[in-house]
């Protein structure tokens, strides 16, 4: 029983590292009221990835899209962004962001923290980029 | 309706494209494995050539030291009554994972499966089936590295 106790404990931990790293990688947040406090301040929109642990398009998404070159200089120009674990994360995030599909990016206006649009399942680079102007043009529209 | 769009969106990247990750797969070892009787050394060789000859169409270089192992798995299964054919295509190589110590451990980083059910022609019906598993393969690759 102590042995399947600390392989757990040493799975999710394993787990939290890894989705930690990917963060730091990228430069996403963790914490949810922390990003929406740094997208006010900034006059941002706040790009929430949601993801999961067990999810391959999920990594997918965090390889091929997240990680483009293209796709980092937006987001970090114009996002405040951040990244939770559906599941591992439950309860550091409004419970509205719990969807049954992943991954979702939900790109959030800050001040009343209203969804201008979201992105459901994996998608190439220039899709994402599009969607992120998309958002981007939303904001804007929304300001005037 | 929104579910219906959402469904169709979701479908529609599901289909553009495997889970796997193929980037820089350039070359590759085929390992053809038959494990039924149903086909004939003629036919084995036959669907042989047939996977060969895409590999290469696509661009792969075979035959080189250390590349990885494209498997190609046919076997015979009985469950119950039902007599079906299980095919498998993978892509085996070794890798480096997460681990503590970083360990090295071959892995699967790509498979894909189709059983044929109550067939008529087993070496028809395997064709069929293994052409596709093949194209699927070559057009999530060719994805991955556009």
């Amino acid at each position: 029983m102590k042995i399947l106790i600390t392989l757990l404990t040493l799975v999710s931990f394993i787990c939290a590292a890894q989705i930690d790293e990917f963060a730091f990688e990228v430069n996403y947040l963790r914490n949810y009221d922390m990003a929406i406090k740094t997208a006010k301040e900034q006059n941002k929109i706040v790009m929430l990835v949601v993801v999961a642990d067990y999810c391959p398009w999920c990594k997918k998404f965090e390889r091929k899209t997240l990680k483009d070159s293209d796709v980092m200089v937006k987001v970090n120009e114009n996002f405040v962004s951040i990244i939770i674990d559906k599941y591992k994360d439950k309860g550091k995030y409004p419970e509205e962001f719990l969807t049954p599909i992943i991954p979702v990016v939900f790109f959030i206006e800050p001040k009343k923290q209203k969804v201008l649009t979201k992105t459901v399942a994996y998608m190439k680079p220039d899709e994402f980029i599009t969607n992120m102007n998309d958002a981007l043009s939303l904001h804007k529209s929304e300001q005037k | 309706m929104r579910k219906l769009l959402l469904a169709l969106l979701l479908s529609s990247s599901l289909f553009s494209a495997s889970l796997y990750t193929l980037d820089n797969v350039h070359s590759l070892n085929l390992y053809f494995s038959n494990q039924t009787n149903l086909l004939s050394q003629d036919q084995e060789a036959l669907l042989k050539n047939m996977v060969t000859e895409k590999l290469k169409k696509a661009g792969f270089v075979l035959g080189e030291t250390d590349a990885p192992i494209f498997v190609v798995k046919i076997d015979a299964l009985e469950i119950e009554e039902t007599h079906a054919i299980y095919m498998e295509v993978g892509l085996g190589e070794e890798v480096i994972t997460k681990r503590k110590g970083k360990i090295g451990t071959f892995a699967y980083t790509y498979l894909d499966s189709q059983f044929i059910e109550g067939y008529s022609d087993p070496y028809k019906n395997t064709l069929e089936s293994l052409t596709l598993l093949v194209d699927a393969f070559i057009n999530a690759h060719k994805e991955d590295n556009e």
